[in-house]
């Protein structure tokens, strides 16, 4: 693997993304990477940035954990990728962790506003998912054959549980055939 | 097999099948966890996921929270290391290739494919969170409510969720 860019450190990679990791609440987090590594620091170019951003899109996974890990390779190799993402993991799952032992010991108190709390945040998270199914539809139906993938993929997994494996097998070979080069609506 | 290695398994496989982010697996993570393994039980799937969302950074806490549950500290650290590392491993591995085949017309294609098996798969993910999520009509007024000013505004999704915690809190000291 050829290290592109030698001048930054991986501990200078943790510090930035141990910073984006904690501050950076809610979506649009790749926004806050972009602050540190392009705007903050000129460690890398905007078209850098976003010719990994586009990639780190298409790679499953999370796309954030995913562009650390390719900005950290790229700027100082294999130490630096690893320094990059758990960087930016470390802090939130610190406290994701901590707040479900919390979660395991006070739900034995009956009526706590614990509870009631996450009811609340549960709602506004189904909520959110919902707003991004309405935001995906004009790009999904954009491929052809989009409706019948989308609502196959649906069926299968939402509806009638099929395992996800399975379904992906089954039809990420037919999205690519009715999308192959050259094939015209 | 051994516990932490079946979350192992489990979550580097979730992960390498996320197309699109987390959400797209979240349907199976619930049938793995929940229906096949019975490892913790819907009410506990609800109040993870919604626990990983209080928690900054990226939105793949979830599978800590989840790791937590079944295992303690040593699951937490098993699950979220596939989760995130599976992926990863795979971004840094790519990050070499990409200048070579980003451009190539097979590439265009396979992303395009994949946007909308992603957007069933978020649909089915979405209809997982509503079945254990929407159990009042509490709930349904605040998902509906974020679903409509997240789709329609810019505003941030952290500031809706803690938006949802507090709008809970004030709704279960009303003695619900």
């Amino acid at each position: 693997m050829e290290v592109v860019d030698s001048r930054v450190r991986p501990g200078q990679l943790f510090g930035a993304f141990f910073f984006v990791g904690i501050t950076g609440i809610g979506g649009a987090i790749a926004t806050h990477i972009h602050h540190a590594v392009v705007e903050r620091r000129g460690w890398v170019s905007e078209e850098e940035f976003l010719e990994g951003f586009t990639l780190t899109q298409i790679v499953p996974g999370s796309n954030n954990g995913n562009l650390a890990a390719y900005l950290g390779l790229k700027l100082a190799g294999r130490l630096g990728a690893l320094a990059a993402v758990l960087g930016l993991v470390l802090p939130g799952a610190a406290i994701a962790v901590g707040l479900g032992a919390l979660y395991l010991h006070l739900r034995e108190v009956p009526g706590n506003l614990f509870q009631g709390a996450l009811h609340g945040v549960a709602a506004a998270t189904l909520g959110l998912s919902a707003s991004m199914v309405l935001r995906l539809v004009p790009s999904g139906l954009g491929a052809k054959g989009g409706w019948l993938i989308a609502l196959a993929a649906f069926g299968l997994v939402g509806l009638l549980h099929f395992n996800l494996l399975w379904t992906l097998a089954l039809l990420a070979p037919l999205a690519l055939f009715l999308n192959r080069p050259g094939a015209r609506a | 097999m051994n516990v932490l290695a079946e979350l192992v398994w489990l979550y580097g496989v979730l992960g390498l099948l996320a197309f699109g982010g987390v959400g797209s697996v979240l349907a199976e993570m619930y049938r793995q966890l929940v229906e096949v393994q019975g490892w913790i039980s819907p009410q506990e799937f609800r109040d993870g996921y919604a626990l990983a969302q209080l928690s900054p950074g990226p939105n793949a806490h979830s599978a800590l929270v989840f790791g937590f549950m079944v295992a303690g500290l040593p699951g937490a650290l098993s699950a979220g290391l596939a989760f995130y590392g599976a992926p990863a491993l795979l971004s840094a591995l790519l990050s070499g290739v990409w200048g070579r085949v980003g451009h190539h017309p097979w590439a265009r294609a396979t992303r395009l494919a994949l946007l909308p098996l992603g957007l069933g798969l978020m649909m089915s993910g979405t209809l997982t969170l509503a079945k254990v999520v929407a159990t009042d009509a509490f709930a349904v007024v605040v998902a509906l409510a974020t679903a409509w000013v997240a789709y329609r505004g810019r505003t941030n999704p952290a500031l809706l969720v803690l938006l949802g915690g507090l709008l809970g809190l004030l709704w279960s000291s009303l003695g619900q």
